[in-house]
C-alpha cells in the first residue's frame, strides 16, 4: 500500500509549464550527477506492464504523455500543443506537437498514438493499468499532428487517464510479437521514448543511468547524468543521505528525530495525496450508519496524529487531498467524543451485557481490527482505537496479518476478513491520488456479489447509497470542472453524513533535498519539471 | 571417490524432485497469490485481474501449474518471472555471480580467520586472549545480523567515512577491482562475522580435545616443536567435526546473504529471492530455493569428500 502510496509523489515528478513546445535544442551544463534512491528494481519499464510503484521513477524521466499533471495541480502540453473536448463530452481532439520526436530520431505522429489504442487493448498483452482505455470507441489520425479519441459515453477523467498515460513508438512495438513484449524485449538495450532523458545503462538491482535525449523537443535539460540507485533498507537510504551520497531522498518516520544529523540539505515537507483509513465492513451491525457514526466519535484522530504519526500527518475529514481543487474546507467533521459515542449506541437500543459489552437483540456488538502484521504505526493506530471503542462497550480485539491474509480470500473454512459475512473494521492506507473519482470506492456497482465472492471488487466495506451512486455518475460525466467540484462538495458531505468508512489521517512527508540543487519544487501534486532542475 | 561423488550426485536428483514438490505445494497453501499485490491497487481493475490471472496460467490447479514448470524444468527452462515477465535463468544470471562473491568472500574470511583463531584461543587457553575472544565470538554470535550492519554502516561509513555506505561499485567512478574490494568490507563482515564466530568455538574444542590425546602427549614427548604438533598432528583431527559444521553453513551464507544484501543494496541472489517471496512470483522463488538445496546438498557432499582427505581411515567404497 504504502509503495504505491509513493508512486503518487514519483508519478508527478514531470511537472509544470512545458508551454511551447517549441525546437529548442537540448543543452547540456557539465554538472555533477543527480543521484536519488529508489527501494525495489524496477520489474518492467514496458509501457503499462509494470507491477511496482518505483517502476514511475524512471519512467517519469524517459516518458512524456500527450498532456501531463503540474505541480500545481493544472495540466500543461506535452506531446500535444493543444486539445479540446466537444460540446457532448464524446470526442477529445488533440493537435501534437510537429517537432516531437522519440529518442531515436523517428518522427512522433498521430500513428504512435492510434497504436497506442491497439496496444493498451490488446488481450495479448499484460497489461496492469489500463483504466479509462475501455471507454474509448475509436482513435482516429486527422493527419500526422492531429488525433480525435471519440468514446462510447462522457467520461470527465480522460485527461488524468488516457491523455496523459504514456505514448507507444509504433516503430518499435510493431515488430514484436505481444510474447515479445511480455516478456521484456523493451527493457534490453536502450528503450526508445520520448521524454527528456533515455535509460543509458541498467544495472540490475544496483542503479539506473539516464543521459539526456538528444532528441528531446521539450526545454533544454541542465542535468547531465541522472542515477536512480537500488537501496531496499531505508535506514541505509537515510545512511547515504547522511554522507551526502544522495541528491535527495526520502526521511523514513523512524528517522525524523535524527533529521537534524543532515547537513547541506533542504527539508521539503509536503502532504502525501495518501490518507489512512478504518474500512467497516458492512455485514451486520455496521449496515447501521449510527454505529458508524458512534464509531467515528469513538475515534481518537488528533492522538493518532499526534501521538503515533509524531505529527507526521493531519486529521482526514474526507477522501479529496486538502488544498485540491475538489477539496471542501467546509466539510464538518466529529471530534473525539467518547461520551457522545455512547449515548449515539444506547439511543439505537444497544445495552450493556456480559463482559460489560454492548448488545442488541441478545447479539454482542463485536468489531475485530485488523491491520497489516509489518506495519508498526498501523498496529499501534489499531491498539489505540481498540483502546476506546472497548471504552463505550464496543469488543474490538486486534488481528495483524501480512496484508495479502487481510485483503485475501483465505480458505472456504477459513475465510479472509474483508469476505467472511461479519463486521471487521480494516485500517490501511488508499492513495487515489490528487484526481477525485472515487467510484469505485464507493458506488455500489463495485459491492462484491456475495460475502464470500472470490474476487472482491474495491468496494469491500459493501457500501450502499443511491445518492451517492447517483452523484459519482455525475462527477465522471460532467466536463465542466466548476460543475464537478460542486459534485464533489456534494460527495464529501455526503460521506460525512454517512461514513462509508472512517478516514484518520493523510500523510505528511519529508524528503532531504541538497541545497545544490536549484529548481526543484515539491507539492502535494508532485514536482517542478526535471527540466527545470540543476546542480551546482 | 569419482565414483562416489558421482553416485552421491545422481541420488541427489530424486531429492531435488521432491523438495520442489514440497516447497511448490507449500508455497501454493500460502494466503494470497502472485496477482493479491492488485488487489487494493486502484488502477488495477478486477477484469484486469481475471485476464492476468488468465494469461499467466494462474487459473489452473496447483498440481498443474507444478508439472508445467517441472516438464519446462527438464527441457532447460527455468519459467518467466511473473512480474517482469523476464526469463528466470536470466534474473538468477544477473545476481548469482555477486552473491558468490559475497558468499565467498565471507566464507574465505571466516575460515581464514576462524580457524587460526580457534587454534590461537586452544593453545593459550585461560589467558586474556582467550576470555577476551570467547566473550567477543559470543556477542558476534548473538548480534542480529541486520542490526550489526547498520552498526557498521553508521561506524565505518557515516562517522568515520572510511567505507562506503552500500552498494557493489560506486556511482561516481568506473567499476574496478578497488571499488569491489572496498564494498565488499562490510556486508562480508556481518555475513561471515557469525560463522567465524561459531567456526572459532568449534575448533577451540576440537583442538582441546585433541591435545590432551594420548598421541599428542607422545609426540610432547618426542620433542616436536608445539606448532608441529598441532598443525601436523593435532589439526587434522581437530578438523572433522567442523567439517560437517562447515558443510552444513554453506547454504547458510546463501540464505543470510538475504539480509546482508537487502541492507548493503548488494545486487544479488538474496534480494531477488526476498523480493519473490514478497510478491509471490512462483517461478522465481522455484528457481532459488532449488538452488538453495542444491547448495545444501554439495556442501553435504563437499563434507563427507572432505572426511576422506582428512582421515585415511575412511573408505568411500
Amino acid at each position: 500500500m504504502k509503495q504505491w502510496a509513493a508512486s503518487l509523489m514519483a508519478a508527478g515528478l514531470l511537472s509544470a509549464g512545458l508551454a511551447g513546445c517549441g525546437s529548442a535544442p537540448t543543452s547540456v551544463a557539465s554538472s555533477p550527477p543527480l543521484v536519488e534512491a529508489i527501494s525495489q528494481n524496477p520489474d518492467n519499464l514496458t509501457p503499462a506492464l509494470g507491477a511496482l510503484a518505483v517502476d514511475n521513477i524512471p519512467t517519469s524521466f524517459m516518458d512524456m504523455g500527450l498532456m501531463y499533471l503540474t505541480y500545481k495541480d493544472t495540466w500543461a502540453p506535452g506531446v500535444a500543443t493543444s486539445w479540446s473536448v466537444s460540446n457532448n463530452g464524446l470526442d477529445y481532439t488533440f493537435n501534437l506537437n510537429p517537432n516531437a520526436k522519440w529518442s531515436d530520431g523517428t518522427p512522433l505522429t498521430s500513428a504512435d498514438v492510434v497504436y497506442t489504442w491497439h496496444y493498451m487493448t490488446n488481450p495479448k498483452i499484460q497489461i496492469t493499468y489500463d483504466t479509462g482505455w475501455s471507454f474509448v470507441k475509436n482513435v482516429v489520425a486527422e493527419g500526422p499532428h492531429k488525433v480525435v479519441f471519440q468514446l462510447t459515453q462522457p467520461y470527465a477523467p480522460f485527461y488524468s487517464t488516457v491523455g496523459s498515460g504514456t505514448i507507444i513508438p509504433k516503430h518499435i512495438f510493431d515488430k514484436w510479437t505481444p510474447n515479445q513484449i511480455n516478456h521484456g524485449i523493451y527493457d534490453k538495450g536502450t528503450p526508445v521514448d520520448d521524454g527528456p532523458y533515455i535509460l543509458s545503462k541498467w544495472v540490475t538491482d544496483e542503479q539506473l543511468t539516464f543521459a539526456p535525449n538528444p532528441h528531446w523537443f521539450g526545454p533544454p535539460v541542465h542535468i547531465q547524468k541522472i542515477i536512480v540507485q537500488v537501496v531496499p533498507n531505508t535506514d541505509t537510504q537515510f545512511n547515504m543521505l547522511a554522507t551526502g551520497k544522495l541528491t535527495m531522498g526520502g526521511i523514513p518516520s523512524a528517522d525524523i528525530s535524527e533529521i537534524n544529523t543532515l547537513h547541506g540539505y533542504n527539508i521539503v515537507n509536503t502532504l502525501s495525496p495518501t490518507y489512512n483509513l478504518i474500512q467497516l465492513d458492512e455485514d451486520n451491525f455496521l449496515k447501521d450508519v449510527a454505529v458508524r457514526r458512534a464509531l467515528d466519535w469513538a475515534t481518537p484522530k488528533q492522538q493518532i496524529v499526534t501521538d503515533i504519526m509524531h505529527g507526521m500527518a493531519v486529521v482526514a475529514h474526507g477522501d479529496q487531498v486538502p488544498g485540491g481543487y475538489f477539496y471542501d474546507p467546509n466539510v464538518p467533521h466529529r471530534s473525539f467524543n467518547l461520551q457522545r459515542a455512547a449515548q449515539i449506541l444506547a439511543q439505537d437500543g444497544f445495552t450493556k451485557g456480559t463482559g460489560g459489552w454492548l448488545y442488541k437483540n441478545g447479539q454482542e456488538l463485536t468489531v475485530p481490527i485488523w491491520t497489516g502484521a509489518t506495519s508498526h504505526s498501523e498496529t499501534n493506530i489499531a491498539e489505540v482505537v481498540s483502546q476506546d471503542w472497548e471504552k463505550i462497550g464496543v469488543y474490538a480485539p486486534v488481528h495483524t496479518a501480512g496484508w495479502s491474509i487481510v485483503f485475501g480470500n483465505g480458505t472456504p473454512q477459513n475465510p479472509g476478513p474483508q469476505v467472511n459475512g461479519k463486521d471487521e473494521a480494516i485500517i490501511f492506507s488508499w492513495g487515489q491520488g490528487v484526481f477525485p473519482d472515487d467510484t469505485i470506492d464507493f458506488n455500489s456497482k463495485y459491492v462484491p456479489a456475495s460475502p464470500l465472492q472470490p474476487s472482491p471488487q474495491e468496494n469491500s466495506e459493501r457500501y450502499i447509497n443511491q445518492q451517492m451512486d447517483s452523484l459519482q455518475l455525475q462527477g465522471v460525466t460532467l466536463s465542466s470542472r466548476p460543475a464537478r467540484r460542486q459534485v464533489y462538495d456534494q460527495i464529501q458531505l455526503l460521506e460525512q453524513k454517512t461514513l462509508p468508512l472512517i478516514f484518520l489521517f493523510w500523510y505528511k512527508s519529508d524528503t532531504a533535498v541538497s541545497s545544490h540543487l536549484k529548481g526543484y519544487v515539491q507539492t502535494t501534486f508532485g514536482n517542478s519539471p526535471v527540466w527545470d532542475w540543476s546542480l551546482n | 571417490m569419482t565414483k562416489y561423488a558421482l553416485q552421491r550426485v545422481i541420488e541427489a536428483i530424486p531429492l531435488l524432485f521432491l523438495v520442489t514438490l514440497v516447497t511448490y505445494f507449500i508455497m501454493n497453501l500460502a494466503p494470497g497469490g502472485p496477482l493479491s499485490m492488485y488487489l487494493h491497487n486502484p488502477h488495477v481493475t478486477q477484469s484486469q485481474i481475471a485476464v492476468l490471472a488468465k494469461q499467466l496460467g494462474l487459473n489452473e490447479p496447483w498440481y498443474i501449474r507444478y508439472f508445467k514448470w517441472l516438464w519446462a524444468l527438464l527441457h532447460g527452462n527455468w519459467g518467466y518471472s511473473y512480474f517482469s515477465g523476464q526469463p528466470v535463468i536470466q534474473l538468477i544470471g544477473q545476481r548469482l555471480p555477486n552473491t558468490l562473491i559475497l558468499m565467498g568472500s565471507a566464507f574465505l574470511v571466516s575460515l581464514g580467520l576462524g580457524i587460526p583463531l580457534g587454534i590461537y584461543s586452544a593453545t593459550h587457553q585461560y589467558s586474556t586472549f582467550d576470555y577476551t575472544f570467547s566473550f567477543l565470538s559470543f556477542f558476534a554470535w548473538a548480534m542480529p545480523s541486520f542490526f550489526f550492519g547498520l552498526l557498521l554502516q553508521m561506524i565505518f561509513a557515516v562517522k568515520l567515512g572510511w567505507l562506503p555506505v552500500a552498494g557493489m561499485y560506486s556511482e561516481f567512478y568506473p567499476p574496478s577491482f578497488l571499488e569491489l574490494l572496498r564494498h565488499l568490507v562490510l556486508p562480508t563482515m556481518v555475513l561471515g562475522l557469525g560463522s567465524l564466530a561459531g567456526w572459532s568455538r568449534f575448533m577451540r574444542s576440537g583442538i582441546l580435545e585433541v591435545i590432551r590425546q594420548d598421541y599428542i602427549r607422545t609426540a610432547k614427548a618426542k620433542g616436536l616443536k608445539q606448532r608441529t604438533i598441532i598443525l601436523k598432528h593435532a589439526l587434522k583431527n581437530a578438523l572433522l567435526p567442523i567439517v560437517t559444521i562447515i558443510g552444513m553453513d554453506l547454504p547458510g551464507f546463501f540464505g543470510g546473504a538475504v539480509i546482508t544484501e537487502e541492507i548493503f543494496a548488494w545486487p544479488g541472489m538474496g534480494r531477488l529471492f526476498l523480493s519473490a517471496l514478497n510478491d509471490r512470483d512462483y517461478p522465481v522463488q522455484m528457481a532459488a530455493l532449488l538452488i538453495s538445496a542444491a547448495l545444501l546438498i554439495l556442501g553435504n557432499l563437499l563434507a563427507d569428500l572432505a572426511y576422506g582427505l582428512l582421515d585415511p581411515r575412511i573408505q568411500y567404497n
